[in-house]
């Protein structure tokens, strides 16, 4: 296999990584701050954004004075080995944590509106299974996977809930516009972050496979533009179609909704088409977080083969959703991971990085 | 046994010949050609002697020895009759070899030049020591002339090859296009190449494949146009394929295409001498072989696969609607068995009612499940398929009615099928002949199995995990080093003008930067004034 910074992803592949990475579990847990941030919700979805770019840009300036290697490399120059393999055994564990909630997330929500009698184990190994095979062939092969996947993901999603824009969208269920207090907004907007910030993780693991810094910012952030225009048509869809209250109590909002399309007597059950955007995110994210493992995992033991670290993840991941197989404990680690873990340890992760290429640098200098 | 030594050179070698004419012509296909390390003898009866005895009689090999220059020097001919030129043996060879008067200053090689430049009507003509290279060239037709009192022998092409004409295209049909197809002879293929391409810039390369069938091989580009790197690693891939046999184009590509085992073709063949000046012109490359009435075509993208020649000859409105229509059947031959399964047993809420219930109705005393049903009748619809190919015309399209129509209605009203399965398998097997390009129909075949599977298994999550595994295999895919789907990823705007629509010729101003790298311009600036 190549050397990942001998690989160089092109524009579309780093904006439609970048749409994969940002769109998690939120899909299925953004309704936990429903109460919070009220109809406002899309816009919290909007802004929540502007806080990532400064962090986008850190990364990009670490990265601009150390183009070789990832985070990690970058934390073994300046700290040494200790703090580097601590940090790689945190970021491997919180990744496997965030593959597993998601795992679970998806395959009961197929079970509970698709394939009830079909055991969740079966499931999860054949998504497993995809997934591995899918970052095998190394990350040029999944980013063009995920030009592919994401751009009829979009439009797939879009051409179904047109038909219920048609009939079923009420201006007035999005009226008023913002209808909570500005810290329950903000405690929005620190949720979403948390789910953007498992793409800034991801980032941290591919900046050696980039063409150069000051391209990647670009990219990044029309990437995550994207993603923030894509998720508040969602919500404004939603809202306009379901309204406020009844959207906070159900999970999987979107199948919901096209379960509600019907227009003459041929158009109906659209949710097995906005089911497979759904399938589309979840294969996505979880080959993602597999990459990551394996990819960080490689640092920690050189000797073992890279197809090993892959498969040894897989297994783990395919392991710990099995035991846990339960929508309502993956639903509850979620919110915990989203408010209180992953973006502080992003941050703690780009400190350690920027201090390390630092202190690389006046070793160097003092050399 | 006899041993002949080898008595001029630095290293005396031995090798072990077959004893005289006894073994027939079975004797030189043991011992091959290019393996024999002999140089000639000094004497011509001597070398007609070895070539008789390596070559044995039943190859129809003639040779005889003439007494030229008015009996003052011996030369003995030999040549296989079979596949010989008699009249130019005859009339640019023997002919002036008798009549000839000229003598150099006894020189030997004096007389070798004398023969070569002004008795001999050839302007084919080599000239050789080796014997290993002499019967090589006289089990390729040639006529080999060993001059008396000197080692080099003269090899005079005298080729006969049994050559159909140039007839019409049979596999693939073009409205508008040419009624030429290529022949099974390399020579008169490449004629037709140029003749559609007199430019300089046209470049041949010969390559020669099989230890036993020495097939001729040409690879063909556009030097101002193609893109080096991959000319170059088609030649390396050529070079060095080593295999007793090449019989057909095809035995070679699998040789030299990126992952042989993918079931998605990577290459296309064509018997349109049109279609492969159009990918020249592309900056793509061609391979012609000997034996083999198709060029291979490459590197080869998806979507190259849905595009015929008549989308260039036809208007671009009409050539858009009709590959749309072939991406369309492309999609319905390879979803629309699984899609059926999947509403008939797990997701119902889809099916209009109405249509439901005839579904039901029909199913009634059915005894299979639909899965089963489904792959039953693809089954049997491939086997009629495949007897039909192979059998002759008339009796193929009577085999196709029995089977579809006869056995067909028979089972319906046997209660063994449903009619609604009957009509979506015969649906798809239909539609997957829009597809333009054969392999491409049986790549559609194979993966109709795998998606009716999985549907059968996980109902429409199963389709779509079928559908991201196909999409997979086509991203991480590649042709002679060019990405499979590309221009759609990675993405190329001026390639997406004739991929799944074709603009006009005047706004494809541009050739893929991947196939042209240094020549993109396709349409010049001249405006009418």
């Amino acid at each position: 296999m190549q050397k990942s910074s001998d690989i160089k992803l092109s524009r579309e592949q780093i904006i439609m990584m970048v749409i994969s990475s940002a769109s998690g579990a939120y899909t299925y847990n953004f309704t936990w701050i429903i109460p919070e941030a009220g109809r406002a919700v899309w816009i919290a979805g909007l802004i929540s954004i502007l806080p990532i770019i400064p962090l986008i840009l850190w990364l990009s300036n670490i990265r601009q004075k150390n183009p070789e290697g990832t985070v990690f490399e970058f934390i073994e120059d300046g700290l040494g080995k200790f703090i580097s393999k601590c940090s790689i055994i945190f970021y491997y564990v919180i990744v496997m944590i965030s593959a597993v909630i998601l795992m679970n997330l998806f395959i009961q929500t197929v079970k509970i509106y698709f394939l009830k009698d079909t055991p969740a184990w079966i499931l999860i190994l054949l998504i497993t299974i995809m997934c591995t095979v899918f970052v095998g062939k190394g990350i040029k092969v999944f980013g063009m996977f995920c030009e592919l996947i994401v751009i009829y993901a979009i439009i797939n999603y879009y051409a179904g809930f047109s038909f219920a824009l048609v009939k079923g969208f009420k201006i007035s269920n999005l009226i008023p516009l913002f209808d909570t207090t500005l810290p329950a907004f903000l405690k929005a907007v620190w949720f979403i972050m948390g789910n953007l910030s498992e793409c800034l993780l991801f980032l941290m693991v591919i900046i050696d496979s980039v063409p150069d810094s000051k391209r990647f910012t670009v990219w990044v952030t029309k990437g995550l533009i994207l993603w923030a225009i894509i998720f508040a048509a969602s919500g404004v869809t939603f809202i306009g179609i379901l309204g406020i209250e009844h959207l906070a109590g159900v999970t999987g909002s979107g199948i919901e909704i096209a379960k509600l399309i019907q227009v003459g007597d041929f158009i109906r059950g659209l949710e097995i088409f906005i089911f497979s955007v759904y399938v589309i995110q979840a294969v996505a994210k979880i080959s993602i977080f597999l990459y990551s493992m394996h990819h960080v995992s490689l640092k920690l033991i050189a000797k073992m083969k890279i197809k090993t670290h892959l498969v040894v993840g897989s297994i783990f991941v395919l392991t710990a959703s099995i035991i846990i197989d339960s929508y309502t404990t993956a639903y509850f680690l979620s919110t915990v991971l989203y408010t209180y873990v992953l973006l502080p340890f992003s941050i703690v992760l780009l400190i350690l990085a920027a201090v390390g290429v630092a202190a690389a640098k006046r070793r160097k200098t003092v050399g | 046994m006899k041993v002949f030594k080898k008595k001029s050179g630095k290293n005396t070698k031995t090798m072990q010949m077959p004893e005289g004419n006894k073994n027939s012509n079975t004797n030189y296909s043991k011992i091959e050609a290019k393996n024999i390390k002999r140089d000639t003898f000094l004497s011509a009866n001597e070398n007609i002697d070895f070539v008789r005895n390596m070559l044995g009689s039943g190859t129809s090999l003639i040779t005889g020895i003439l007494n030229v220059l008015r009996g003052k020097l011996q030369i003995g001919i030999a040549y296989i009759e079979d596949i010989s030129d008699k009249q130019i043996i005859s009339q640019q060879i023997i002919k002036p070899l008798l009549e000839t008067n000229i003598m150099g200053d006894n020189n030997h090689a004096d007389v070798i030049e004398c023969f070569k430049t002004q008795t001999i009507h050839n302007t084919d003509i080599k000239e050789s020591k080796q014997m290993g290279i002499i019967i090589n060239e006289l089990l390729l037709g040639n006529t080999v002339l060993f001059i008396d009192k000197n080692y080099t022998a003269l090899i005079i092409g005298s080729r006969k090859i049994e050559k159909r004409a140039v007839e019409k295209p049979e596999n693939e049909v073009a409205i508008f296009g040419s009624k030429e197809a290529f022949t099974e002879d390399v020579e008169v293929n490449c004629s037709m190449i140029i003749k559609r391409l007199p430019v300089p810039e046209l470049r041949f390369k010969e390559f020669t494949a099989g230890r036993l069938s020495r097939t001729k091989i040409k690879l063909i580009w556009i030097d101002s146009i193609a893109n080096q790197a991959i000319i170059d690693e088609v030649g390396k891939r050529i070079d060095i394929i080593d295999i007793d046999v090449v019989e057909c184009i095809a035995e070679l590509a699998e040789m030299i295409e990126d992952e042989p085992s993918s079931i998605f073709p990577k290459y296309r063949q064509t018997e349109r001498p049109d279609m492969a000046v159009r990918y020249l012109s592309e900056g793509r490359f061609i391979i012609l072989s000997n034996n083999s009435p198709f060029a291979l075509l490459g590197p080869l993208t998806f979507w190259d696969n849905f595009k015929t020649m008549d989308d260039y000859l036809e208007r671009p409105l009409s050539t858009s609607f009709l590959r749309l229509l072939r991406f369309f059947a492309f999609l319905f031959a390879l979803t629309i068995c699984p899609l059926y399964l999947s509403f008939v047993t797990y997701n119902h809420s889809i099916t209009p009612p109405s249509l439901a219930m005839n579904i039901a109705a029909g199913r009634e005393g059915v005894p299979f499940p639909t899965i089963v049903e489904l792959l039953l009748m693809n089954f049997a619809i491939d086997i009629i398929r495949e007897a039909g190919v192979r059998l002759p015309g008339l009796v193929g399209y009577a085999l196709g009615t029995l089977g579809a129509v006869v056995i067909g209605q028979a089972a319906v009203n046997a209660g063994f099928v449903s009619a609604s399965v009957i009509i979506v398998v015969a649906g798809a097997a239909i539609a997957v002949f829009a597809i333009s390009t054969t392999t491409m129909v049986n790549t559609v075949r194979f993966l109709n199995y795998l998606f009716i599977i999985l549907a059968g298994l996980f109902g429409m999550f199963g389709l779509i995990c079928a559908t991201l595994i196909m999409l997979w295999r086509l991203a991480s895919l590649e042709s002679f080093g060019v990405p499979y789907l590309y221009p759609v990823v990675p993405f190329e705007w001026e390639g997406l003008k004739d991929t799944f629509v074709r603009v006009g010729f005047k706004d494809m101003k541009k050739r893929w930067t991947i196939f042209a790298p240094i020549n993109q311009k396709r349409i010049g600036d001249k405006k009418l004034k």
